[in-house]
């Protein structure tokens, strides 16, 4: 009994059958969410001084979040039995929590915005003001669609998504930087009245909290990351996520301040490498999936006989190497 | 149009549940005859996966999928060593899994446990969304191309209800393939066990008789003869759900921390800054 | 099936698969039976998990030898020199069962001075004339001690299956000399002793390829589950028979099983495994030239068959049960021509045509490929693929002038004007072909007669669609026609069609099982043949219950004696039973066996010669001394008030000649035949010669190959040269599981298709690496007679073998493929050559040589497959009714 014997490498799993619209859809709903959140972060602990903020972040909640609903009813078998979703309550279904979150969640986002739409216009603050109920209402939706992704990813048989506990978090921190990147995109686009300090002080907190989540990902994925390490998908990863959406806007960010005059190009700039690293990684993630599932090779490492208790204990350390590692 | 759609919230009331049934694998008495696979097509009238030569052994068929619900393994073992001259053979089916990670998946309710305790997809239901594909362990389920729906072994259901015992089987001529109680499968396959290491054949061992680590009994389950991943089986399979606590924790807590982060930043920034917008 | 009924009586399986459970071990030797008799191998299985050996000694190890105990790779065609080696440790090791030897076996008996063994001829028996190549009935001497030299009746070489009576080796003397104690040198057990001393296990182990050791353990292993508490059972089928030694592999089965006391007992026995659903009964009731139904000789052009007294006179054997042998001829023409047959017209015994020459498959085709055939009616066969050197066969196929082809599918048979390795031009060939599409059995009723000589009754269950009609109904309405366009003929070659009794229509509406009446006209009503063939008292019409009632006198008909007793009162068709008897394996109440619903043949044999049962383990028919009657598990292949005490009175003939320790009815003197003075054409005792095609020199004698072997068509049908080094590969050709034969009834169907969907050929990686042939590449395989190509299936379930000190591969051969159907690929067949048995005619498909390489034929064109079947219901994903779904009663 030699050990890693096959069978004539033949995958052991099935293909998960998620492709762009659900990469789509993770990266969409994510903005949404986030954005969502981070406005009534800004509306609850910024004393209504982030009016604007809040203007926009109603119309691109809403804007990222009406594709959403057709691309997930585009990705289905049988597209017309989507309300199917909503037979049951099951709280061992991700997606089933995922769907009643994203009807909880849309409820607030269309209100909002319509509101925002018919009555923003003559009188903002107290616009603003008249839902702030509807928006508490919403947080906790708008906080389960910003979480659910990862879980869900994990909790399939997949090995590269389902190794490790911090996938959930690291889409969760990317869908939050995400968010904010789209903020300062929209703001910087919309006015020239300078960036937005606190943002940008979340955006460096959330890139850096990003990059250690994805270190902690993949080191505590082991082998079964390898499609995002070394695979198919690891330009996307190293480039893509690393590079275009981590270290570049950093590397902005810091180059910026040493700069004598804010230059708004350049804060676009970073909006959009950043977008564009939070779009890459979650494109990867949702595509390494089929092929993970094709590496038997891997479905053996991720079945390998290890109680759970070894299993927490490998996490554990991962996680505070990890930790340590971005502490530097 | 909206009798159909409200239909789909109907749930009438569950049939009375019967004893729990299932299937006890002995590959030892298997002859790879694969009447099991043409059984099962031909009951269900599944189409022919197509006419693929692999050379890998007998097997040309490879694999379960959305159209094969059994299949049948093929290893030949003939190198020196303690295994030499054999040719291993086992016919692999769904498990169902007494806690099923893709019952435990399905949003929309249309995977569950039939009265005989068997994991059964609902035709009518499934909206084809494909999580229980990814969340099954051993590749079992798999989406239909042309009808857009997940399907796998109903273990004979509409037979079951009949009082016949599922059509792979029946056919299968040297009762490698027993199907009846599950607990009188159980005690049956301990024994079996047994009289083989008393035989000499010690290496032969139940897989999934019982719950092992986190993963719980599986209804359908085998006798072997080796390593499972040698018969492409997870040697320790892992039950998606059972991570999903800590995973929330963590989403969560990320999300939530971030969120206060950005609070305590937006508060700070209110004092030194002006209003941005 | 000589091998069997020269040594035993019958040609026929002597047990029930069933009874194989019953075994200690089991050898199994030139079947595999797990993948060609999948249902029947639950009880070998069954009888391992019980504690008995299984052994598979095969050329290549297949599904078989997987649930095999022990494995022997064995080179193809050398099976004699195993068993011979079998015998000869028996025998050298006095490993035999005395008790059962001296009692029911003829190895007391004096064999004539004039016999000549082998060991002084080198290789060939006494009288062998080589300008005929044939033994001279003159001067052979194999006969018994006072017995004539010549038989009464000597079958010319042109007949294949003797006469009744050199079928059953006719001996005049029903107690030939014998000598109890075995001094006597002539006695058949010394001139076995003698015959198989060369056969030693180093002897054994050069020829055949295996090792010393694993001969030696098959040697042990069936020594030790042999005798009073433990039984030895052999199963056989094509890989003894297709060889041009078959009858004598089969012999040289019974001679050991013989040896071992295994014969007539639970456990023991030789199960002959047969092919086609009801290839047995397509023997019973024949469909071969040569027989009349019940094993009864076609009458002979060439023989004293003038007329009826001398056709009898001639086969009658005054001993033992085929004694009554005129009163089922006499009923058999009575059954045939009913009011037409009488007394003064010899019950119509001029009618019957006559045979002048062989007529079997081989030599037929072979005179059609001379353009000497002009039609053909081709019923569920297809000889283009299946045939051995198929390329002659669609040669012969193409000179015909017209072709009658009823079939399921389009064969190879039926599209080779146009398709096949030949691309032939349609425009050339000339041949007409009547495509006329048949029932399928579940659209007809009949009987099958299954290995175990079981005959079971299925009814239709539905009407076959649009044309499609079953057989019966074609060749009924083919009768009936041509009775009309003889109608008036007073030439007496069409005597005997006008006089046919043709009469078998439903008497009452046919009726469906739902209930609907058939939507076929004229179907004929199967169970009116059966009834026929029962058998009924011409008077009144009533059922005979059995054989015994049959009379010579012309009051009673009967169309195949052997099955008397399957209807043997109205309404009661014992092949329809399905009564289950637990705790009974016999299963009495399960359809019907011939002869008289006996399972186990020769059962006598599994009681001592006082009627004891030999051990209680083993224990299955007894004399009931209370009771006067032999009772048990079975019905007693024996008279069953017979007492083991009874001894014919001198000059009595017929069963009255049996003693009541004699358990071999059919033989005339009671026993099982080690040595056979008669019934065999090339030697009465089994002796090793190589294959037609071998690349190795006989090691035991300088006498090649069979002596007798038949030999067709020269120049269509080459052979390869003595040894010829151009083919120096051994192939053997074999079945899989998932197809059937030579493809038709798989290859048609996607869902057999697609678990075997390409011809390939299995080599060992030691000639995979000296050819340079990668696994899952191409390869070809070619002889003097053809090539094909394949897949390279590189597998160690094919080993090379030593053999005379040299390393020999063997390939083997699936040979399912063809050009018609949904896979295709090359045909086997075309490699195979049309040389046969000298006693069946039967081909040697299992051993032939050949040369291998790398790549593809030159040829690479193929035909088009048909498409894969498409989904076969209307919804592209069948639905589980919603009704049955747990939880959708209302969608
Ligand atoms: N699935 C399936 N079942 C079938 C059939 C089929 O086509 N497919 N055909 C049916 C018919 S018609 C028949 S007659 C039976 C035949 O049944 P089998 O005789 O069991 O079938 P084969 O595979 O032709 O040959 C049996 C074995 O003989 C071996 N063999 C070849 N040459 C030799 C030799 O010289 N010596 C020894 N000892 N072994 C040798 C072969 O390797 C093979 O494993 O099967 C019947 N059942
Ligand atoms: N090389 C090699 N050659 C062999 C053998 C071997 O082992 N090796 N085995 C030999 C043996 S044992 C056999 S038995 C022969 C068999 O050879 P064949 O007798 O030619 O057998 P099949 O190829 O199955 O052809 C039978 C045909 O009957 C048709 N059929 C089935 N049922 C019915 C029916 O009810 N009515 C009618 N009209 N047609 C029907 C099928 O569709 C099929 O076309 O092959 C022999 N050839
Ligand atoms: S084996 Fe897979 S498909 Fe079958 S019950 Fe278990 S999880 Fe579900
Ligand atoms: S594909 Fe169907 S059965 Fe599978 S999880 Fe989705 S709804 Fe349930
Ligand atoms: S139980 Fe029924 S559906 Fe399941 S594998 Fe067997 S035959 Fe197929
Ligand atoms: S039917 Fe039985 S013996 Fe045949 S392959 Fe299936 S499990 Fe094995
Ligand atoms: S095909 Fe029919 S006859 Fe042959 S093993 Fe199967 S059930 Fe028996
Ligand atoms: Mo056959």
């Amino acid at each position: 009994m030699a050990d890693n014997q096959g069978y004539y490498g033949i995958p052991m799993l099935k293909r998960p059958l998620w492709r762009w619209e659900i990469a789509w859809y993770f990266f969409l709903e994510g903005i949404s969410s986030g954005a969502f959140i981070l406005s009534a972060m800004a509306r609850l602990f910024g004393r209504n001084r982030n009016r604007g903020l809040q203007r926009s972040v109603r119309y691109l909640s809403l804007a990222t979040l009406l594709p959403c609903p057709p691309l997930l009813i585009a990705d289905l078998g049988r597209p017309a039995r989507f309300h199917h979703m909503l037979r049951v309550w099951k709280r061992s279904s991700p997606m089933n929590t995922g769907a009643w979150a994203l009807m909880g969640y849309s409820v607030p986002v269309a209100l909002l915005a319509f509101d925002q739409l018919l009555y923003g216009r003559r009188d903002s603050s107290r616009a603003l003001q008249r839902w702030s109920a509807v928006e508490m209402l919403g947080l906790p939706f708008a906080f389960t669609m910003v979480s659910y992704p990862g879980v869900l990813l994990s909790a399939t048989s997949t090995p590269v998504w389902s190794q490790s506990p911090y996938l959930g978090g690291l889409l969760a921190c990317s869908s939050l930087s995400t968010a904010a990147s789209a903020i300062a995109l929209v703001i910087g686009l919309q006015t020239d009245a300078g960036d937005h300090a606190p943002l940008q002080s979340f955006e460096i907190i959330a890139k850096i909290c990003e990059g250690a989540l994805t270190g902690a990902y993949l080191a505590s994925s082991g082998r079964a990351a390898e499609p995002l390490t070394r695979g198919r998908y690891a330009k996307h990863i190293w480039i893509g996520a690393m590079g275009l959406g981590i270290v570049l806007p950093l590397a902005i960010h810091m180059a910026s301040r040493r700069l004598p005059k804010r230059q708004r190009s350049l804060s676009l700039l970073s909006s959009v490498c950043s977008l564009a690293g939070g779009f890459c990684l979650k494109w990867a993630i949702v595509h390494s999936g089929p092929v993970s599932a094709d590496d038997p090779e891997a479905a053996r490492y991720a079945s390998r006989a290890s109680t759970s208790k070894q299993w927490c204990k490998e996490q554990l350390c991962a996680c505070l190497g990890m930790s340590c590692l971005a502490n530097l | 149009m909206i009798d159909v759609l409200l239909s789909a919230f109907e749930r009438p009331a569950p049939p009375a549940a019967q004893p729990e049934t299932g299937f006890f694998t002995d590959t030892t008495l298997c002859i790879g005859c694969k009447a099991c696979e043409v059984a099962c097509k031909q009951w269900n009238q599944l189409p022919a996966d197509g006419f693929h030569w692999t050379g890998n052994s007998y097997d040309n068929t490879s694999m379960l999928s959305d159209t094969s619900w059994r299949h049948v393994a093929f290893v030949e073992q003939f190198d020196s060593g303690a295994h030499a001259n054999r040719w291993l053979m086992m016919s692999d089916v769904c498990k169902h899994c007494a806690q099923a990670p893709c019952e435990e998946a399905c949003p929309t309710g249309s995977i569950l446990y039939n009265e005989f305790g068997n994991v059964y997809v609902q035709q009518d239901i499934c909206n084809g969304c494909g999580y229980c594909v990814a969340a099954c362990p051993f590749g079992v389920l798999d989406r239909n191309r042309s009808d857009g729906r997940a399907h796998k072994c109903t273990l004979c259901y509409d037979r079951q209800k009949d009082g016949m015992q599922p059509a792979c089987a029946k056919a299968c001529p040297t009762a490698s393939i027993q199907f009846g109680p599950i607990e009188e499968l159980r005690e049956r396959a301990k024994a079996r066990v047994e009289q083989l290491h008393a035989r000499g054949e010690g290496d032969a061992y139940l897989y999934g008789a019982e719950p092992a680590g986190e993963y719980s009994a599986l209804n359908s389950f085998f006798l072997l003869k080796d390593q499972p991943s040698v018969y492409n089986l997870p040697d320790a399979p892992r039950r998606p759900s059972a991570h999903l606590k800590t995973n929330y924790l963590v989403s969560f807590a990320t999300a939530i921390g971030l969120a206060v982060a950005s609070a305590m930043l937006l508060a700070a920034g209110d004092r030194s800054d002006a209003d941005g917008g | 099936m000589p091998g069997l009924g020269t040594s035993f009586g019958r040609g026929a399986a002597t047990g029930y698969q069933q009874d194989l459970q019953n075994s200690d071990c089991i050898l199994i030797m030139g079947s595999n039976m797990a993948e060609a008799h999948p249902v029947g191998f639950r009880f070998p299985i069954k009888a391992r998990e019980r504690g008995a050996k299984l052994i598979h000694v095969d050329p290549h190890f297949t599904r078989t030898s997987a649930m095999c105990s022990q494995y022997v790779p064995i080179r193809a065609g050398s099976d004699i020199a195993f068993l011979g080696g079998l015998i000869n440790y028996v025998l050298e090791n006095e490993r035999w069962f005395r008790e059962y030897v001296l009692a029911y076996t003829n190895a007391a008996t004096l064999v004539s001075d004039q016999f000549v063994d082998t060991d002084e001829l080198d290789g060939l028996f006494g009288g062998f004339d080589a300008a005929k190549r044939d033994y001279d009935p003159e001067r052979k001497g194999w006969h018994y001690q006072d017995e004539p030299s010549t038989p009464k009746t000597q079958t010319p070489p042109e007949i294949k299956v003797e006469s009744f009576s050199e079928r059953l080796g006719f001996i005049q003397n029903p107690q030939p000399p014998s000598d109890p104690s075995l001094a006597d040198p002539r006695c058949v057990m010394n001139i076995l002793r003698s015959h198989y001393k060369r056969y030693t296990p180093e002897m054994v182990a050069s020829i055949c390829g295996c090792t010393q050791q694993e001969f030696l353990e098959v040697a042990e292993a069936v020594c030790q589950n042999s005798g009073r508490e433990r039984t030895t059972a052999i199963v056989y089928a094509v890989g003894w028979t297709q060889h041009s030694t078959g009858v004598q592999i089969i012999r040289a089965a019974g001679i050991l099983q013989l040896l071992l006391g295994n014969m007539g007992r639970p456990g023991g026995g030789i199960m002959a495994m047969r092919g086609h659903a009801s290839i047995q009964g397509s023997t019973d009731v024949p469909t071969l030239y040569d027989l009349l139904p019940g094993y009864i000789p076609q009458p002979a052009a060439i023989r004293n068959h003038n007329s009826l007294r001398e056709y009898l006179e001639q086969e009658q054997v005054p001993h033992g049960y085929w004694a009554n042998f005129h009163k089922f001829m006499v009923s058999l023409l009575k059954a045939w021509y009913g009011t037409a047959a009488t007394a003064e017209n010899e019950w119509g015994y001029q009618w019957v045509p006559r045979i002048d020459d062989n007529y079997s498959q081989l030599p037929t085709f072979m005179r059609m490929a001379d353009g000497k055939v002009k039609g053909l009616f081709l019923f569920g066969q297809n000889p283009a693929g299946g045939a051995p050197n198929a390329g002659i066969n669609r040669k012969a196929l193409r000179n015909l002038d017209w072709l009658v082809v009823r079939d399921w599918f389009e064969i190879e048979s039926a599209c080779f004007w146009y398709k096949g390795p030949e691309h032939p031009d349609p425009g050339t060939v000339k041949t007409e072909v009547f495509f006329i599409p048949a029932a399928a059995s579940s659209e007809k009723q009949g009987s099958f007669t299954n290995t175990q000589r079981l005959l079971q009754w299925h009814d239709k269950a539905i009407d076959p669609p649009q044309d499609c009609r079953s057989d019966l109904w074609f060749v009924y309405h083919l009768g009936k026609r041509l009775k009309q366009l003889y109608a008036g003929s007073k030439e007496l070659r069409d005597q005997g069609l006008l006089n046919l009794t043709w009469n078998y229509e439903y008497r009452q509406p046919e009726i469906l099982p739902g209930g609907a009446r058939s939507r076929i006209h004229g179907e004929p009503d199967a169970e009116r043949v059966l009834r026929e063939i029962n058998g009924y008292t011409v008077a009144d019409g009533k059922l005979v219950s059995g054989f015994s009632d049959l009379k010579e006198d012309g009051s009673t008909a009967c169309g195949c004696w052997i099955y008397s007793g399957v209807f043997p009162e109205e309404g009661r068709n014992r092949a329809r039973q399905r009564k289950r008897t637990p705790g009974n394996l016999t299963e009495p109440e399960w359809g019907f066996a011939w002869p008289h619903n006996r399972r186990m043949l020769y059962n006598r044999a599994s009681a001592d010669p006082e009627g004891n049962p030999w051990s209680d383990r083993k224990k299955y028919i007894w004399w009931d001394e209370k009771l006067r009657k032999w009772t048990g598990l079975d019905e007693p292949d024996f008279e069953p008030d017979k007492p083991p005490s009874y001894r014919p009175p001198p000059g009595s003939t017929g069963m009255a000649s049996i003693a009541g320790d004699s358990p071999f009815i059919m033989k005339p003197d009671g026993k099982g035949w080690l040595y056979a003075p008669a019934g065999t054409k090339d030697g009465p005792l089994p002796t090793h010669y190589e294959p037609v095609e071998s690349p190795v020199r006989n090691l035991l004698y300088s006498q090649q190959e069979n002596p007798m072997v038949e030999r067709y068509g020269d120049l269509m049908n080459p052979i390869a040269d003595l040894l010829d080094p151009r083919y120096p590969v051994v192939a053997t050709t074999a079945r899989l599981t998932e197809h059937y034969l030579s493809g038709p009834m798989s290859r048609f169907n996607s869902w057999l298709n697609e678990l075997q969907p390409e011809m390939f050929i299995e080599l060992s990686p030691e000639l995979a690496a000296e050819r340079n042939i990668q696994h899952g590449s191409w390869m070809v395989a070619w002889n003097c007679r053809a090539a094909i190509e394949g897949k390279a299936m590189v597998t160690r379930r094919l080993r090379p073998l030593t053999v005379d000190g040299r390393t020999l591969h063997q390939i083997a051969i699936p040979f399912h493929w063809g050009f018609a159907g949904e896979t295709v690929g090359s045909i086997a067949n075309d490699l195979t050559s049309v040389v046969a048995d000298p006693n069946v005619s039967m081909h040697e498909a299992k051993a032939f040589t050949c040369e291998v390489r790398a790549g593809r034929l030159e040829d690479t064109r193929t035909d088009p497959p048909l498409p894969m079947a498409a989904w076969p219901t209307r919804e592209r994903a069948p639905d589980t009714p919603d009704s049955n779904q747990p939880e959708g009663q209302v969608l």
